[in-house]
């Protein structure tokens, strides 16, 4: 890899931001990780980054300061993200990434990157399976997908096993990886983990976008952008 | 006959089973016989007026039913519905 390093925002540093802050880290971005939560020990049969030792430290700091430790470039901001406060954290990123555990927080990010006509990739994990989301300008967008939060269950509310967002998280850091060097194969793509059957071959499914969707309405024209193809009633 | 693809979060309706084999010509048709085979999945999937609910998506195979014609897509006996919801965990 050669010239500037691409930038990444990765919201949420537990469970699915752990993988993919690593990997990132690894693979040469400059990642700003936001996350307000603290360490807890029953977090940790999940969110392997952390140990015992970090109980009660915030999850940005300790996840940023792994991906340094490993010779990234990392810095944490402990913080809940929200989009007025991306001059803080995002607004220099190339590449977002949701890592969250709540649905709102996933609508703001794909509604700011697509108001900002940045990549994105939206990741979930729940009990036993999970959704990867790529996104970018030009492409039907979350919103067009799922057109607002749903009252669903969180990890902390109903559980996720460890190893499944290791999986989901690892095949998101992928999904970003390609995103951020422009390869657009999985955006406007959704990748669908039912359970663990599916772990090792999701389903992979295309979405129109929505006519009036909100977001998608307000978007920047880029260059490079796929036709956005309209759906009739959806 | 077609199947339905179940998501984890509508399983217990279904006993656990994970694809249910529908006998239906169209969207519309399946999800009304999983409700007969099933009784309550429905209002999970569908909202009072019928339509699919904001935060679930339905798909044949890997096309989404948005791009062609709806709950009234037309099934063959192969086809593979999937049931997709928005998941708000990842911590």
């Amino acid at each position: 890899m050669t010239g500037t390093p691409t930038r990444a925002t990765i919201v949420g540093a537990g469970g699915l931001g752990g993988p993919i802050a690593m990997s990132l880290g690894a693979a040469g971005l400059e990642l700003t990780i936001v996350d307000h939560d603290v360490v807890e020990l029953s977090n940790l049969h999940r969110q392997i980054q952390f140990t015992a030792d970090h109980v009660g430290r915030p999850k940005a700091i300790v996840l940023a300061d792994a991906v340094t430790a490993r010779g990234g470039q990392a810095r944490g901001v402990a913080v809940r993200w929200r989009p007025e406060d991306t001059d803080e954290h995002t607004q220099d990123a190339d590449l977002v990434i949701d890592a969250s555990d709540d649905p709102a927080t996933k609508f703001a990010v794909s509604d700011w990157a697509v108001a900002n006509g940045r990549r994105y990739v939206i990741a979930s994990a729940l009990r036993y399976g999970g959704n990867v989301m790529g996104g970018a300008p030009g492409y039907a967008c979350y919103r067009c997908l799922f057109e607002e939060p749903a009252e669903a269950p969180t990890c902390a509310q109903a559980g996720v096993l460890g190893p499944v967002v290791g999986a989901i998280g690892g095949v998101a850091a992928a999904i970003a990886l390609g995103l951020a060097y422009d390869d657009r194969t999985y955006a406007g793509a959704l990748l669908v983990f039912d359970d663990l059957r599916t772990l090792v071959e999701p389903r992979i499914v295309r979405f129109a976008a929505r006519r009036g969707c909100p977001a998608c309405a307000t978007a920047p024209i880029s260059p490079f952008a796929a036709p956005i193809r309209l759906a009739e009633g959806s | 006959m077609p199947s339905i693809r179940v998501p984890s979060a509508l399983r217990t309706f279904t006993g656990g089973n994970a694809d249910v084999e529908v006998t239906a010509t169209t969207v519309r048709d399946a999800i009304a016989d999983l409700e007969r085979r099933h009784p309550g999945i429905a209002a999970r999937i569908l909202d009072g007026g019928g339509a699919v609910k904001p935060f679930i998506r339905i798909f044949v195979g890997a096309d989404d039913i948005g791009g062609l014609a709806g709950l009234d897509t037309q099934l063959t006996e192969r086809d593979e519905v999937s049931i997709v919801p928005a998941i708000a965990g990842g911590t």
